[in-house]
């Protein structure tokens, strides 16, 4: 599913040659000329993304000097029988590091060098690793197809072995280019632009000098997007996304939203636009089962908690159910939301078939007093109501197969009980994915898509689920939670909105309505109060997820729409005690003003 | 996780006081007299719970779904109220009907934390998660609480000069199933609530010729224990003393 636009350099090996030979004759004046025409040269797209060579020096974080490989392609490439290569600034006698295995698309792969007596992180888990002592200001590296040694000082391209080449810090003498990187320091590395997307085979332009962070393959994946060029070719997005709606892909604006989409000049395939998902999504491709990406100017979107009633009713919602969801969906209506999410439990029956439908209906019926797009998560409830009861495909209960065919696939086209949401700036400026996972259909195909969809980088990432991290009777909390937890120690993750449990709840366990009971987990909120008999908290409602244009922070405020008699609150009243913000990597953010 | 639990009937009683006060022990009396139902537009009254006929007996399992007996929403209480009148948090109701002797109830208590250890019959089950039902009213008032655990503490009480007294000498015979959804007494995994499901016999109550048009006061009350303290209490009909009026 990863659609990328790949760049095709031409291999022309024979003039390569020639080239090779005249630059090693014209000495260290000539390089500037020589390596701007080493994109002619063949490529594989594998490049290299970092270099540090600070590592266990004094100040110095980490403990060792790596090199940094990224897989920019859509296609997985051995590097068994390849090398990476150092040589002083100016110097010609090249240290070898052999390497073994295949880069993934989309990942990277990190090669862990000498160690210093200072630092104080252990590099993450090296894919391979050598002994070289690299400058930490200056020096020459490269990315190498064989393993034997090179000799050149300058005018080291072209060189039809050679797949990547960066000279770093001032002095280097060969480079790709109009010159080398900026020259880096004990806390600087060279990384490539684009989280290592962008390659104009100009390292002066390519590289900057910043923060090291090593990522090795088990790192987040990242897709390179499309082309500006791909993506307004979309109109075979037809055929995009699962084939479902293909309409996203005629805009193909969305390209030029994607990370490579900012380098333009990459543009020359369309491939990745002939797809249309490519171009909807600016390159973001979420694993299937997904949903068609969607733009948006503003990120705005309203959470529905739980609604089933108390276990006395199994018919139609009681007279009081009814009244709260009906004002919760009739209050979002007048919030400036593009669409809802619910975190699961809707209605309280027996498993049988037919025996949810009534509630199912009452449901449906409500939300149609919010003219948006819903999209439900999978609560225990809509498997057989006990918090362990597990409804994959191939196990669903009566009450299961109710859900998809009354509320899952008519509110979004899917069938499957997990799922996720691309949601796009207009400008491009962001992007977001919100991911819908069931605990209570839990099997290793959802395992599997999950970790592969959290792997996808975007903005902003919400968890849609029933359970909060604390409910672990659910097959799926705890391995989901694991993948969840991951992903934000990573950065990876802004906020996780669950339900389950009938009250509000803040991140990392604040209760403002009473004993704190949930998690703890800093990324989770509860929103499970609307209409399910209310474990604390004085009243029924929903909640607003909003980002802040100013500064891209999400601002979530609760809103009462009936007290816990079930007497409507007209207009909806802002919780005074349940709002907060979190910046895009789930951190927390004092300013809670709201948009 | 759910676990139902039918618990027997009391074997042996204590004659132990509720209320604390100290006194001597007494049997029940003769039943209660029925009492007509008002006219409609008769005026505030207490509150009154029209109870619905059911045509078989109901099994008591605690296995609530898809039981057509108690989905109508008629003879439910609604959420309880606190003491200030507002809806009780966590949400709290009970449901009632009658038939062939018996009355039914469901009791529905949302709950975070299921805690209870009294396992013992006519212990102190007021230290746990528990519903208290009381039946008649002024000399003569049937007590019957029911624990998260199932444990049944029944009484026969009066009034005294010194406050309440009990015989727990008297048994109700009230069969008890209770479903719980979370685990006892771990604090901090998100439980969900706890549903009894009990049948008394009327001749217990004092109406063993009850029929449609017999009205029992009746009231309800729960409290909710979390830390092993209460942290709130509501109910339904405790004043004036709420009336069941059996319906044909």
């Amino acid at each position: 599913m990863l659609m990328t636009s790949r760049r095709h350099k031409q291999a022309i090996a024979g003039l390569a040659i020639g080239i090779v030979a005249f630059g090693s004759a014209a000495g260290c004046d000539a390089p500037l000329g020589l390596d701007t025409r080493r994109s002619a040269l063949g490529s594989t797209d594998l490049v290299i993304s970092q270099v540090y060579g600070g590592g266990g020096n004094s100040g110095a974080k980490y403990k060792n000097d790596f090199i940094e490989i990224f897989n920019r392609t859509s296609s997985a490439i051995s590097v068994s029988g390849w090398s990476v290569q150092y040589a002083s600034a100016t110097g010609s006698g090249w240290s070898v590091t052999a390497l073994s295995g295949t880069i993934q698309p989309g990942h990277y792969y990190l090669v862990e060098e000498a160690a210093g007596s200072g630092g104080t992180t252990s590099l993450p888990t090296p894919d391979a690793t050598g002994t070289i002592s690299m400058s930490l200001s200056s020096g020459k590296v490269a990315l190498v197809r064989n393993t034997t040694a090179l000799s050149c000082a300058t005018g080291c391209l072209p060189n039809a072995n050679v797949a990547d080449f960066v000279g770093f810090g001032s002095s280097a003498d060969s480079f790709e280019g109009s010159g080398p990187t900026a020259t880096l320091t004990n806390t600087t590395s060279a990384s490539r632009a684009g989280a290592g997307c962008t390659d104009t085979d100009n390292n002066a332009a390519d590289f900057t000098a910043g923060t090291v962070a090593p990522r090795n393959s088990a790192s987040p994946t990242n897709v390179c997007g499309g082309t500006g060029t791909g993506g307004t070719t979309g109109t075979a997005g037809t055929t995009g996304a699962g084939g479902t709606t293909g309409a996203a892909g005629t805009t193909g604006a969305a390209g030029t939203t994607g990370r490579a989409g900012t380098t333009g000049t990459a543009g020359t395939t369309g491939t990745a636009g002939t797809t249309g998902t490519a171009g909807t999504g600016g390159g973001i491709v979420l694993p299937s089962p997904t949903l068609a990406a969607v733009h948006v100017t503003g990120l705005s979107f309203g959470i529905v908690g739980d609604t089933r009633p108390a276990s006395s009713t199994t018919g139609h919602y009681p007279t009081s159910v009814d009244n709260i969801i009906n004002g919760i969906f009739t209050g979002l209506q007048t919030q400036s939301v593009s669409f809802v999410v619910g975190t699961g439990d809707y209605a309280y029956s027996s498993s049988s078939a037919g025996s949810a439908v009534p509630q199912y209906d009452d449901y449906m019926a409500a939300r149609a007093k919010f003219t948006g797009k819903f999209l439900p998560t999978m609560g225990n409830h809509e498997c057989n109501g006990f918090t362990d009861s597990n409804c994959p495909p191939g196990s669903f209960t009566g009450m299961t197969q109710d859900y998809v065919n009354t509320i899952l696939s008519p509110s979004t086209g899917q069938t499957s009980q997990w799922f996720s949401a691309l949601y796009l700036a207009n400008d491009g400026s962001w992007s977001a994915k919100l991911i819908f996972v069931a605990a209570n259909a839990w099997n290793t195909t959802q395992q599997t898509w999950l970790q592969s969809t959290l792997a996808v980088k975007t903005t902003y990432t919400f968890i849609v689920r029933h359970e909060p991290a604390n409910a672990n009777t659910a097959p799926g909390t705890t391995p989901s939670e694991s993948l969840i937890s991951s992903a934000f120690t990573a950065g990876n993750i802004t906020l996780s909105l669950t339900g389950h449990t009938h009250l509000v709840q803040l991140p990392g366990g604040t209760q403002p309505y009473g004993d704190a009971f949930g998690s703890t987990k800093a990324y989770e909120i509860i929103i499970g109060c609307g209409g399910a008999p209310l474990d604390a908290g004085p009243d029924y409602g929903y909640a607003v997820v909003t980002r802040r244009a100013s500064d891209g922070a999400i601002v979530t405020q609760a809103y009462q729409s009936a007290d816990a008699s079930a007497n409507a609150i007209v207009p909806n009243v802002a919780d005074p005690n349940f709002r907060f913000a979190v910046n895009a990597n789930g951190s927390s953010n004092s300013n809670t003003t709201l948009p | 996780m759910r676990s139902p639990s039918l618990q027997g009937l009391a074997l042996l009683a204590l004659p132990i006081l509720f209320g604390g006060a100290c006194g001597r022990t007494r049997t029940a009396s003769a039943a209660p007299v029925a009492t007509p139902t008002p006219p409609a537009g008769a005026g505030a009254g207490p509150a009154t719970l029209a109870v619905p006929r059911v045509a078989g007996p109901v099994a008591i399992d605690a296995e609530l779904e898809g039981k057509k007996v108690w989905e109508a929403d008629t003879g439910a209480t609604r959420n309880f109220k606190d003491g200030a009148g507002h809806g009780m948090v966590p949400y709290t109701e009970a449901k009632a009907r009658w038939g062939g002797g018996q009355l039914y109830l469901m009791l529905y208590a949302g709950d975070l934390d299921l805690e209870g250890t009294v396992h013992e019959h006519d212990g102190p089950v007021e230290r746990d998660d528990a519903f208290h039902l009381e039946f008649g009213q002024g000399d003569e008032v049937r007590v019957i609480s029911v624990s998260v655990l199932g444990t049944v503490a029944d009484a026969l009480c009066h009034p005294s000069p010194t406050g309440r007294v009990c015989d727990r000498g008297w048994e109700s015979h009230a069969r008890v199933a209770v479903d719980r959804d979370g685990t006892l007494n771990k604090i901090g995994d998100n439980d969900e609530e706890w549903v009894v499901e009990m049948a008394i016999p009327l001749e217990a109550l004092g109406f063993a010729d009850a029929r449609a048009g017999t009205r029992i006061p009746f009231s309800v009350r729960r409290c909710e224990i979390g830390h092993g303290s209460s942290r709130g209490c509501g109910g339904w009909g405790a004043q004036p003393r709420g009336e069941l009026a059996l319906a044909p």
